[in-house]
């Protein structure tokens, strides 16, 4: 901001508790499982419907941290997502999670490696860009296992 | 015209939508509507007290007003009647289209228009755009678009089918001849891209092969039959059908929510095959009386799997149908006569679903200039919200013979 | 003491810049220096790091070496002098991204570059006191991100972080002593807001040493004198490392075998890893050791005042050996970065500081 005692007004701001409510998604790969079904959620449908048996009993579960890429995009539009342009190009990734469970991520960590179906990957805690308060928010990305 | 017959048809009478340009600064959206909505209204033969009902389609992010419809109803002098706002990203204006063909179906109104706007002037578009119809909190603020969403998309297409960027360079260069032919749109003019351009592997070859943006609103004026028939014009019939998809993409994978879902991924559109057959089946048509069809193609290979997932092509034959020329006009399946998102322009909730069932009219009224598929019937028109999160069918089609 | 070491983990960020790419650039010192002092490369943190993320990557791998439940984890304490939070807690990130219970005991802790040994020391305490049955201790640095473009520290500031389990059953190493000696004395130092670490005396030179000798040794000596010993009882000596040369200069004044010294000096490879250099030491001696050794552990943080701490292993300490990710394979796993990357990884490019758009 500038040296200007003025407040900046923004129309819209996440609400850091927003941020809260859903840290252990981002943290710990926090999802949900169906104690009626079995079926395994990410993100969480906690106090939502199953929507395979359309049950409303989900129990917390924490996903597998090790899984494959199936689909990979090295993202080189030269757009980047706010906040992500230090990093670009980023390898974006949907992961088949060891439990089944997929997963949209960034394969962080390897800048001259290759990236692409099939390769091994494990989940890693980073940091993310900022929330709209100006806070630091962390959550998951993923590294080339064995790396 | 109050209190039409329940179990009289949507007819659509008329449209509009605003001349192609990439940026409509000095023009607020009110302004910016009322300009479609007259002109549709003209074409239809109707005048603005003739309106019984609207809706419009919008994305939420796009205005600071959180609700759309009071701010629009107003604009355009039609305070007290009822208006909806929906924001259903770019395949929304099936949704209103549909809610003002039950009310008109229902026998409640005889007349309703269908608005559309896309101007994403008022707060950063891309960053506007980002989280729409996303899981917020594990795709967006962890730095995921749905534009990721469809680069993996067409990847997995890709992938699947063993397709490389030539059958999508194909489909681009068919989508620039029909806009050469197209006044309204973006790429009406100039040289056709080379297939050497279209195939590029450069971010600007990526970018010629995906949608290009631009501002749009549009206009649907839909009616009861009958009120075709007072008005002694040929009744053009239409029929919407749309469906969902999780939110999250990761659920795009052997989903176990439906049995259609089951064994998707990201290259097959279940959602949009339950779309499609709902839409056929309450216009009564099968896929093969389809004379032309418009599809939304973000990128090519979306435009290839809407093809598969409405049955006008096997799964996986999409890319094959193109290298053939079978979307050409003298094709099995002149797709994409305006140009598609691809350039024509793509809109989003301004109109992505009306501008093509805008070319559906103009096909079927024999308006299409240059670019008329000859002695065309039925077309149909799809729409997909931000990832296939909301899929659209629609139906047009001219009296049976 | 019955408190010990049950197991232990290590981060070292994966990118590194050489010091000569700096010095292309700055040409502020003659470059023999980097012969003298030991320095090759460092460490350069990614966007994506600080010292959090450093710190749990640490400690995930310390709960994964060990036989215990984050539930059984009772204390948490992150030992930092970069921390990315003033006022706030960070070890409360931490906590939930380990999924430790929310009762434990936790905090973060600063001195300078001696705030891991000060955190194993807090951690002892709560565990040989009985307040906790198990201690996660974590010291971490990112110095690199804090160092001012242009200065003569940049050229070893790095970034680790070490984490140790403690507890009272089943110890791989026992702690036997230790001492500390501490004094008011300014050589590093952020004022409150400060983005960058500010020299009090010089980056180079003796004086650039000088708190880290007016402490390590007296603490040393205490040490030492506590237990009745003296250098030559160590099987390994693991000094604070800011440069090569600082860790030499204490063996020098205490009568050291540098032979024991030397391979816990890690400035070629890594630079100086702040919370993490003596700490590091002692890890990577932990990845080969044998039972019945001693190791002598001696911190420096900046303020000042350095730990001296003394362990013996035991039976168990080959029960902690043969994991993957052992130190000195995280200094040989990297990859190069340009130091212009570098500078841009490490947020030391002026940017607007409003993000309003896509194009940053």
């Amino acid at each position: 901001m500038s040296q200007f005692p003025e407040g900046v007004p923004r129309l819209e701001s996440y609400s850091t508790i927003r941020a809260w409510r859903e840290r252990l998604g981002r943290y710990r790969l926090r999802g949900s499982k169906c104690r009626v079904c079995g079926a395994l959620w990410f993100p969480s449908r906690m106090g939502m419907v199953c929507p395979q048996c359309l049950q409303l009993d989900q129990e917390d579960y924490e996903c597998a941290r090790t899984g494959v890429v199936v689909v990979h995009e090295l993202e080189v539009m030269g757009y980047p997502a706010m906040g992500y342009g230090e990093l670009a190009p980023r390898h974006i990734c949907m992961i088949r999670l060891d439990d089944g469970v997929h997963i949209l991520s960034e394969v962080t960590d390897a800048r001259e490696e290759r990236v692409g179906p099939g390769t091994r990957v494990r989940m890693v805690f980073r940091k993310h860009k900022r929330e709209e308060t100006g806070n630091w928010m962390y959550g998951y990305k993923f590294v080339i296992e064995g790396q | 015209m109050h209190n039409s017959t329940p179990g009289r048809r949507t007819v659509l009478l008329g449209s509009a939508v605003s001349p192609p340009e990439r940026s409509v600064l000095g023009v607020g959206y009110r302004e910016y509507l009322t300009r479609v909505t007259t002109e549709a209204l003209l074409v239809s033969g109707l005048g603005l007290a003739d309106v019984e009902i609207g809706a419009i389609s919008y994305n939420e992010r796009n205005v600071p007003e959180g609700a759309l419809a009071p701010v629009v109803c107003d604009a355009l002098g039609l305070v007290p009647r009822p208006f909806i706002s929906i924001s259903q990203a770019c395949a929304g204006g099936g949704v209103c289209a549909d809610i003002i063909s039950a009310y008109i179906e229902s026998g409640r109104y005889r007349i309703g228009i269908v608005l559309g706007l896309n101007k994403p002037d008022n707060f950063d578009f891309r960053d506007a755009m980002g989280p729409i119809g996303n899981w917020t909190d594990v795709d967006y603020m962890l730095g995921f678009t749905h534009e990721n969403y469809g680069y993996l998309r067409s990847e997995a297409y890709k992938q699947q089918y063993g397709y490389d960027d030539r059958v999508a360079a194909r489909w681009a260069r068919q989508c620039h001849w029909y806009a050469r032919r197209n006044p309204l749109a973006l790429y009406s003019q100039g040289p056709l891209p080379t297939e050497e351009e279209l195939l590029s592997s450069t971010p600007a070859g990526y970018r010629a092969r995906t949608a290009t943006g631009r501002n749009l609103a549009s206009c649907l004026v839909l009616a009861s039959e009958d009120v075709a028939e007072e008005l002694g014009r040929e009744p053009l019939f239409f029929t919407v059908g749309y469906a969902h998809r999780p939110c999250y993409i990761g659920n795009h994978y052997y989903y176990t929510g439906h049995p259609l879902y089951r064994e998707a991924d990201m290259s097959r559109q279940p959602a949009l095959a339950l779309a499609a057959r709902d839409a056929f089946e309450r216009a009564r048509i099968t896929v093969d009386d389809i004379d032309l069809a418009q599809v939304h193609d973000l990128s090519s290979y979306d435009g290839m799997m809407a093809l598969e997932a409405m049955g006008v092509v096997a799964p996986g034959q999409g890319g094959r149908f193109v290298l053939e020329g079978q979307t050409a006009i003298d094709g099995a399946c002149p797709t994409n006569t305006d140009g598609g998102a691809i350039a024509f322009g793509h809109s989003s909730a301004g109109g992505d679903f009306a501008s093509k069932v805008h070319e559906n009219f103009l096909q079927l009224t024999g308006r299409a200039g240059e670019r008329q598929v000859p002695s065309a019937r039925t077309a149909v028109a799809q729409a997909y919200g931000t990832h296939h999160s909301l899929d659209v069918v629609s139906v047009l089609r001219r009296q049976d013979t | 003491m019955d408190t010990g070491i049950l197991s232990y983990g290590v981060y070292i960020p994966r990118h590194r810049v050489a010091v000569k790419d700096i010095w292309q650039v700055w040409q502020n010192v003659t470059p023999d220096i980097f012969d003298r002092m030991s320095l090759c490369e460092r460490a350069v943190l990614l966007p994506d790091e600080d010292t959090i993320t450093l710190a749990v990557a640490a400690a995930q791998q310390a709960l994964e070496r060990s036989a215990l439940q984050a539930s059984e984890v009772d204390a948490l304490i992150l030992g930092t002098c970069t921390n990315p939070y003033d006022t706030k807690a960070s070890v409360t990130v931490i906590g939930d991204a380990l999924g430790l219970p929310g009762n434990a005991i936790s905090f973060d802790l600063q001195f300078g570059t001696k705030s891991g040994t000060a955190a194993l020391l807090a951690g002892t305490a709560l565990v040989e006191s009985g307040f906790a049955r198990h201690a996660l201790v974590i010291a971490a640095d990112t110095l690199c991100r804090h160092t001012p473009p242009g200065v003569q520290m940049e050229y070893s500031a790095s970034a680790a972080a070490v984490a140790f389990l403690l507890g009272k059953a089943n110890v791989a190493v026992r702690l036997e002593g230790f001492a500390c000696y501490n004094q008011d004395l300014s050589d590093y130092f952020r004022l409150a807001g400060d983005r960058y670490i500010r020299l009090g005396g010089g980056w180079l030179g003796y004086i650039s040493n000088w708190g880290l000798l007016e402490c390590l040794v007296p603490a040393a000596r205490a040490l030492f004198a506590k237990l009745d010993a003296d250098g030559n009882a160590y099987d390994a000596v693991c000094l604070h490392h800011p440069n090569g040369l600082a860790p030499m200069m204490v063996a020098g004044q205490l009568g050291l075998d540098l032979l024991c010294v030397m391979p816990y000096v890690f400035t070629p490879q890594v630079g100086n890893t702040g919370s993490a250099s003596a700490l590091l030491g002692l890890a990577h001696f932990l990845d080969y050791a044998e039972p019945g050794q001693r190791v002598l552990v001696g911190s420096y943080g900046y303020g000042a005042g350095a730990d001296c701490l003394s362990f013996a292993t035991t039976d168990l300490v080959v029960a902690n050996q043969g994991f993957r990710d052992l130190v000195s394979e995280q200094m040989e796993k990297k990859t190069m970065l340009d130091y212009a990357s570098s500078l841009k990884s490490e947020f030391k490019l002026m940017r607007p500081p409003d993000l309003l758009t896509n194009y940053l």
